[in-house]
């Protein structure tokens, strides 16, 4: 494949840019690194959950005195064992006590116990005596919404919020036409690579938890007010967490494991098998869109109206479902209404999953702006070109937040923006203008064998405001080597890797002399969590901050030993020297380990800030990505051919870490245009495919490299004024615009508009059918499309 | 409910020398005791508690069953230990065999190939078996030693139901063999699945003998559309005697799918089975014709 | 019923006590202390716990341990010497071949089998080698580079 080498956007600086192995490469490829189920105690205990068999029932009576007599068993929790009271999940994950009397999907933790081995804590929760009574279950999140619905959490079924700007009504007024289009999607699972585990351990009244998490000090905060104890009693220690994509952020069986191991006065550790990662933690929200787009003649948007249903499952709180998409097609000032509908159903608890409602509302918009622009006799660029946002334009998805929090909205504009060049320099990469042949019209056709090209483009945001303020200490030791404290997750983001960059890049020292502690609560700084693609942008400026303060040390220090005012100093690759006679130097470690006059020892060079983003400007990221593929007619089967994703996440600090983004952003997309469903029994709503055996991922021969096939990613040269010498963030967003552009190319391959992916060879073959029978009806007479 | 983390409890693990020293542990442990070979199926069942023995009869160290042997008289032998990936290895197979070969080269990944076994791949006797396919084809023998000793049964009387097959509780399959293919034969096999390593959606085998531009034999074998592998005994009965043209291919084609019983499960629909069933014998067939040697 | 079995694990002798219900993988994770044999799936479908069994890759959780009596086993723990890395875990540092590392192991022990018995392979071979190790990052792009280059290094000696 092509490797293909992203636009020089970093000139003059001598780390960000640069392709620096990961810092803990070592750590992987030798097997060492240590994820939470590989984290061990002397003594420790394991546990294993007894769940809900129903959808919906209440506990009539439950009895674990057999459970906890039988040797082994060290302690056995149900309900009656943890506090009567809600655990709130900050981004509202999740809203439900630990335990109760009315599971509310099937699944759902009831009991659990801790014992010396699994076969007895097995054996244990099979004399778990429970007495039940089944109550009324809903699955379906429009049935959810009707009156009259089975309530399932105690704030009633349907959460609400609306972004608007603008009269509607005017807006369709002045529209030369109106596309109304409706789409469902299926149920995609995080799936996680590498399961989970939570290690706690109780000494007198702290508890110390160990597991991996993207969110170390949310975790450590609700644990503390759930559990009555203060912050510096609570210790969690995190751990680098295998492909995550949002699953693992606070989670229930985090409560659980704590509330175990003090009752069993041993540290206990509650790993999670697959199945239990697959079926009983979180999943995507799962969306039912309608969106209104108003447009004139020549293509200008001058209304979308939108609504979003979307699923939180049993224990979800959402009523927002934090997306950009109300502000990606502003350019030409629309007016917008977005209703946004947070539904409770009896399934597994939904929530956010890399990408989050930019993907599923993306692909819904995207589909409508497509149908517009075919009957504008517009292509899929020139119309996304005309109405993108651009740098300065006003955005308006946080006014919701405002409202909520009882402030004037101040006013929010967008601090840089690429999307323009996404779309032409992926057209252009993708030889766009060769393949596209006309709305419906394949690319080529061989037998029953059609291809077909699509494109899509997203935005996502860059952490936010009201997530809070990352902090981050860099410690310079002695001998001049550096350590950074961060509460970053590690979930193969290379945040570690990155933010050591960016701190190299201010201090002016090689990266490699960086060592890294990033979500020890008890040591590092607090962070607002690794969620919202924060790292890059966000907690990139409190790295950035937190090296200068130590750089500022380290020359104040310097001028004392050299004689030159601070301000006249500089450090380069670990060189200070007096700018502008660079003969007139010091290495740094020189510098740093020389004995401070007064103290009598080398200095202690402490750099830290705490830094958030500033007011009425925000930062997003953008994409186009563009897909050829092939499909066969008579059995259905996709394949797709290349792929370009072409990204504006401002400077790129790292190309081969947003490389591997890019391609993860597309595994993920792709999965959920083709192959990924949950399927749940209609009954009792259980997931019928917890595993890789029916969960279906892509594998290496289902990318689209080699035998004449590519993918590459490429990046605009874009500098956004906020971020650290640029930089935007790049995770979350590359998701987004796959199913759109899949889809977009299946309608290109087939002439067949397909609304709900995935996009099966069993949906394809049906629609090919319905197609023939469409044409066999209008075969009097009328042309048809 | 609960989702298991360890194998159940295992009392008795045994590693017997030989065949016949493994017949006479299953004989005294009765439905207690589960033979392991390759472990792809065994270990995966009592890992979800699917499968509790409490004996295990570890058949993997006996000497020299792991042999693919061919001669022009007595054909292909496949020995009891005979994993897949002996099999992918097999000239002889890939050159004369080849719609084994190809339906070994497509399950699973190499890691598993490397642990199953044929023997174990039709003693699990899933719908869904993809060696099971080119036996049928092949009218291979199953060679089975029990208490009682020795029998051969026709492969395409092994099968007894999903997950059911004649092997009596005190039986072991010895050997697989496969005779050699008249001149004019050609062979495929054809697979559909959700990505590039899954079970099969559907899969489709056949056997065709060609004479003079006749077809003088055909076979054509369909899984995971029915209870257990199965034979398309109409849709070869179309095709011999004719010569293979377009409609009497689209006729088989169509037969085939009539004479099948898919559902609808995880893995695909009914509907969806039924009409590429169709697609692949076509398909099927055609190669067949190109190959022929 | 626990029994004393003998291994031979990263070219030493080992002995450990194993029940007949111990899967290998837990055996070398939970005694011998080797966490490079990564557990994901537990049931084949994920190549994460891919190890060598006597040079050969197997799933360490669909093999009992006890299977594995007298049976030489590698696992990633033994590929680096000297705390040199081996070319193939080299290539994956340079080139990216991972992003959150749980399926690495499993990646680069599938690739020193491949590139054993096909030292030049070309990139669908490799595809088709890996099809079986999941990785749910998708770094799958950088995981063939990074095994194509090692076998170019390796070829080169």
């Amino acid at each position: 494949m092509a490797t293909r080498q992203p636009v020089a956007t970093s000139n003059g600086l001598a780390v960000i840019g640069k392709r620096v192995p990961l810092k803990d490469a070592y750590e992987k490829v030798t097997g060492s690194l240590e994820y939470a189920v590989d984290f061990s105690l002397p003594g420790m205990l394991v546990a294993k959950v007894l769940r809900s068999p129903y959808a919906h029932a209440r506990i009539k009576r439950i009895d674990t005195s057999k459970a906890e007599a039988l040797t082994g068993v060290a302690a056995a929790i149900t309900y009656q064992d943890v506090p009567d009271e809600e655990w709130l999940d900050r981004s509202l994950n999740y809203l439900g006590p630990v335990l109760e009397d009315r599971p509310r999907f099937a699944g759902r933790e009831v009991a659990a116990v801790a014992a010396v081995d699994y076969h007895t804590a097995e054996a244990a929760l099979r004399l778990i005596e429970i007495e039940w009574e089944e109550l009324p279950h809903v699955f379906d999140i429009m049935a959810a919404v009707e009156p009259g619905a089975p309530q399932v959490a105690s704030f009633g079924n349907v959460r609400e919020a609306v972004v608007e700007e603008g009269d509607l009504e005017q807006g369709f007024a002045a529209a030369d036409l109106v596309i109304e289009h409706d789409t469902r999607m299926g149920q995609q699972q995080h799936a996680p690579l590498g399961r989970n585990a939570a290690i706690a351990r109780w000494k007198g009244d702290k508890l110390t938890l160990w597991t991996s998490t993207q969110t170390p000090f949310q975790l450590r905060d609700s644990l503390a007010r759930h559990l009555g104890l203060p912050q510096n009693k609570v210790r969690v220690v995190n751990h680098p967490a295998g492909a995550s994509n949002g699953l693992w952020w606070t989670n229930n069986f985090h409560f659980l494991a704590a509330h175990l191991a003090r009752k069993a006065g041993k540290p206990v550790k509650l790993e999670l098998t697959q199945e239990e990662c697959f079926a009983t933690v979180k999943r995507r929200d799962k969306p039912v869109s309608k969106v209104r787009l108003g447009l004139k003649r020549d293509g200008t948007f001058t209304a979308i109206h939108f609504k979003h249903y979307f699923d939180n499952g049993a224990y979800g709180y959402k009523p927002y479902p934090y997306e950009s998409v109300s502000d990606l097609w502003g350019g030409q000032r629309p007016a917008i209404r977005f209703e946004y509908y947070g539904v409770s159903t009896n399934l597994v608890t939904a929530g956010c999953m890399r990408g989050v409602g930019d993907l599923s509302m993306g692909f819904t918009m995207e589909q409508a702006i497509d149908r517009a622009a075919e009957a504008l006799g517009l292509n899929p660029l020139e119309i996304r070109l005309k109405n993108h946002i651009r740098a300065g334009d006003p955005i308006y998805s946080q006014k919701f937040v405002f409202k909520r929090l009882g402030a004037p909205f101040p006013g929010e504009y967008l601090s840089s923006g690429a999307l323009d060049q996404c779309i032409l320099k992926g057209a252009e990469a993708f030889r766009w203008s060769e393949k596209w042949k006309g709305w419906g019209q394949p690319t080529e056709v061989d037998g029953s064998k059609r291809r077909g090209v699509g494109m899509a483009t997203a935005t996502h945001i860059c952490g936010g405001r009201h997530l809070g303020c990352p902090s981050v200490v860099v410690k310079v030791n002695h001998d001049g080597t550096v350590h950074i404290f961060t509460g970053v997750g590690q979930q193969g983001q290379g945040a570690d890797t990155t933010q050591a960059q960016i701190a190299a890049e201010a201090l002016g020292v090689p990266v490699e002399t960086f060592v890294g502690t990033h979500g020890d609560t008890d040591t590092c700084p607090w962070s607002p969590a690794t969620v919202a693609s924060v790292n890059s942008h966000q907690t990139g400026m409190a790295t950035r901050l937190a090296a200068v303060d130590a750089r500022r040390q380290v020359l104040e220090l310097a001028g004392l030993m050299m004689e030159v005012a601070p301000e006249d100093l500089d450090i380069k690759n670990g060189v200070v020297f007096v700018k502008g006679s660079p003969d007139r130097s010091l290495p740094f470690s020189e510098v740093t380990s020389m004995k401070h006059p007064v103290y009598l020892t080398p200095p202690d060079i402490i750099g830290r800030a705490t830094a958030n983003l500033p007011e009425s400007q925000i930062a997003k990221m953008f994409m186009s990505h563009f897909v050829e593929l092939e499909v066969d007619t008579d059995t259905g089967e996709v394949k797709v051919l290349n792929f370009v994703g072409a990204h504006d996440s401002g400077t790129i600090i790292n190309p081969s870490i947003c490389e591997n983004q890019v391609y993860g952003g597309f595994l993920l997309g792709a999965g959920h245009a083709l192959t990924e469903d949950m399927v749940f029994d209609e009954q009792t709503g259980r997931v019928l495919n917890p595993s890789f055996l029916d969960y279906k991922v892509l594998t290496t021969v289902d990318m689209p490299t080699g035998e004449g096939s590519d993918m590459s990613a490429l990046f605009a040269d874009c500098y956004d004024p906020l971020g650290p010498y640029g930089v935007k963030s790049i995770g979350e967003g590359a998701t987004c615009p796959v199913p759109a552009a899949v889809g977009q190319a299946l309608y290109n391959a087939l002439g067949i508009r397909l609304d709900n992916p995935p996009f099966t060879p069993e949906a394809i073959l049906e629609a090919l059918r319905q197609q023939r029978n469409g044409k066999e009806a209008h075969s009097n007479g009328h042309a048809g499309r | 409910m609960f989702f298991p983390s360890t194998i159940p409890r295992i009392d008795q693990y045994y590693r017997p020398e030989s065949l016949e020293e493994a017949v006479a542990l299953l004989a005294s442990h009765g439905k207690e005791a589960r033979v392991l070979s390759g472990g792809t199926d065994l270990v995966t069942l009592m890992r979800n508690h699917a499968l509790a023995p409490r004996c295990v009869i570890d058949i993997s160290r006996i000497g020299d069953l792991g042999y693919v042997r061919f001669d022009e008289a007595g054909g292909l032998r496949l020995g009891a230990l005979a994993t897949l990936k002996a099999l992918e290895q097999s000239t002889v197979v890939r050159e004369r065999y080849s719609l084994l070969h190809e339906a070994v080269v497509h399950m699973g990944s190499p890691t598993m190939r490397n642990q199953a076994t044929v023997a174990g791949n039709i003693c699990r006797a899933s719908p869904a078996a993809d060696t099971a396919g080119p036996l049928l084809c092949l009218e291979a023998t199953v060679h089975l030693v029990g208490s009682g000793g020795r029998r051969s049964v026709p492969i395409t009387e092994f099968f007894a139901g999903p997950g059911k097959t004649v092997l009596a509780a005190d039986e072991l399959v010895a050997e697989v063999r496969v005779p050699t293919l008249p001149p004019g034969t050609g062979s495929a096999f054809l697979k559909l699945m959700r990505v590039a390593e899954d079970l099969a959606k559907v899969s489709a085998s056949a056997v065709l003998t060609l004479r003079d531009g006749r077809c003088t034999d055909a076979r054509i074998a369909l899984g995971a559309v029915g209870p257990t592998p199965l034979r398309a005994r109409r849709a070869e009965a179309v095709l011999v005697g004719a010569s293979l043209d377009d409609r009497a291919i689209a006729l088989a084609a169509e037969t085939a799918a009539e004479e099948i019983r898919p559902i609808t499960d995880l893995r695909s629909t009914r509907e969806y089975r039924r009409q590429v069933t169709s697609v692949l014998v076509s398909r099927a067939i055609r190669l067949c014709v190109d190959r022929r040697q | 019923m626990a029994e004393r079995i003998e291994l031979r694990v990263n070219d030493r002798n080992q002995v450990v006590e194993v029940e007949p219900f111990t899967t290998l993988a837990e055996c070398l994770r939970n005694q011998l202390g080797l966490i490079g044999v990564r557990v994901s799936c537990n049931q084949g479908d994920c190549g994460a716990c891919t190890i060598l069994v006597d040079g050969q890759p197997v799933n360490a959780c669909m093999e009992l341990a006890i299977e594995a009596e007298g049976r030489s086993v590698t696992t990633i723990e033994g590929l680096a010497r000297n705390g040199h890395l081996h070319p193939i875990q080299q290539a994956f540092v340079e080139h990216h071949g991972m992003q959150c590392g749980f399926c690495t192991p499993g990646m680069i022990m599938v690739a020193r089998a491949l590139l054993e018995s096909n030292p030049a392979p070309t990139e669908q071979e490799v595809k088709e080698a890996l099809v079986g190790n999941i990785c749910r990052c998708g770094s799958y792009p950088k995981i063939i580079t990074s095994v194509l280059s090692a076998a170019q290094t390796m070829r080169e000696g």
